[in-house]
């Protein structure tokens, strides 16, 4: 029983993967890929495209694999893995845009759905966002990063990050129909 | 924490995507495969025995010493030694030794063939005598002096029923006498050997005997010495008729 538990474990499989095992290997991609398409989706509209990024990040994932020290969990050095691939991604294809004036004058734009409440609709909302925007309030809200953090990462004042969040979370919240839910504490974060 | 963040959160996270068939397929393509990974090991260690060995086959061919250096003589002072020798006896020695007491040249091999060539010109009874002188020490203590092995013994036999042979009867010793001799000193070498015995030729023996040819020695040192006597003893007689 023993045994069979410490085959299945994760750490087992990650020492196996440093070794090239590729059953390993393809076992820790089998078990966290769907969820990192899922996290490759939120940043990019294109899921084929997406695909390629989560392809890029695994790769990476295998390759500097004896980079992590099982101090975390896998799965959140995972995911930083593939949001950076997600963020250098998009850079290199130039979405992101960080010109307010821009930013404040592209259309906003109406989606309807049957189940407010669904993943589907809330990614249509979110990829509705304007790449910046779009950015800045993934990394804030759904990572968890600081504004300090992400001011690095995407190269912009903190000021800017801070903004750009509070933009972001107003156009949802109107979008969604959620206006009710923290308008109180929108200024704070 | 934001509601409205929390709330996206929880949703969002919920996500799962099916990638296509292919994604692992192009993941595994660009990853280093543990086969690679082990004949490239396998190369190297390969390439890292090949270097050893030329370093320790040029190392061994440097060291191996040129041929072609000459001995070096070299010259040691050693001091005179008192030895108790029969007057008569050291007044040969002087004449057929004319070596100086204070300075000995030391050179291995060829000194000591000299020794016995000029020993063995002298009558019998005096090489037994000097025989014993070789082997006194500096202090005056005799050494344990070396048997001689079986060949030269014969060798010896041989040599002296030739000079009885040539004492007893005036007339010169034939080949064919000389040859019968020979051939006897060699079956009593080989029973001597256990090679052959009263019921006949022991096989073991032969083998043994085999196998020591391979080597080539024996044969070698039996008829090197029976020939080397031979001869000299001839040249001895030879020099006496003259």
């Amino acid at each position: 029983m023993k045994v069979i538990r410490l085959q299945h474990n994760d750490k087992y499989r990650i020492k196996k993967a440093l070794k090239n095992d590729a059953l390993a290997q393809k076992a820790l991609y089998e078990k966290y890929s769907p969820k990192m398409l899922g996290v490759c989706r939120q940043y990019i509209k294109d899921v084929h495209f997406a695909e390629d990024v989560m392809v890029e990040g695994f790769v990476k994932v295998f390759k500097k694999l004896d980079g992590f020290r099982f101090q975390g969990s896998f799965e959140g050095w995972v995911r930083r893995i593939m949001v950076n691939e997600c963020i250098s991604y998009l850079r290199k294809k130039q979405f992101v845009v960080y010109d307010e004036t821009v930013l404040e004058r592209s259309p906003v734009q109406t989606l309807e759905a049957d189940e407010p409440w669904e993943v589907d609709f809330i990614q249509q909302h979110i990829d509705a966002l304007p790449e910046g925007y779009k950015m800045v309030f993934l990394l804030h809200a759904i990572e968890g990063y600081r504004h300090e953090e992400i001011a690095k990462m995407l190269k912009i004042s903190e000021g800017t990050s801070k903004s750009q969040l509070f933009k972001a979370r107003r156009q949802l919240q109107d979008s969604l129909g959620l206006k009710g839910i923290d308008a109180s504490k929108r200024g704070r974060s | 924490m934001e509601k409205f963040d929390k709330l996206m959160r929880e949703k969002l996270e919920e996500r799962q995507i099916k990638p296509s068939n292919q994604a692992w397929e192009r993941i595994s393509e660009q990853l280093p495969s543990e086969k690679k990974q082990h004949r490239a090991s396998k190369y190297i260690l390969m390439l890292a025995a090949c270097f050893i060995g030329l370093i320790v086959l040029t190392f061994a061919f440097w060291n191996s010493g040129d041929p072609n250096i000459e001995p070096i003589n070299e010259v040691v002072d050693t001091p005179a030694t008192q030895i108790d020798v029969k007057p008569e006896l050291q007044e040969k020695i002087a004449k057929e030794l004319p070596l100086d007491n204070e300075a000995i040249l030391i050179e291995s091999a060829p000194k000591v063939a000299d020794k016995r060539e000029t020993i063995e010109a002298l009558p019998k009874e005096e090489i037994e005598d000097i025989n014993t002188l070789a082997f006194v020490k500096e202090n005056g203590e005799l050494l344990e002096q070396p048997t001689l092995d079986a060949i030269e013994l014969k060798a010896k036999e041989v040599l002296d029923a030739v000079e009885k042979l040539e004492r007893s009867s005036d007339v010169a010793v034939t080949d064919a006498e000389i040859d019968e001799l020979l051939r006897a000193a060699q079956r009593e070498i080989f029973v001597e050997k256990n090679i052959i015995s009263e019921e006949g030729v022991d096989a073991m023996a032969l083998l043994n005997e085999v196998e020591q040819e391979i080597d080539g020695t024996f044969r070698d040192q039996i008829f090197d010495a029976l020939k080397d006597g031979y001869l000299k003893l001839r040249t001895a007689v030879a020099d006496r008729n003259n």
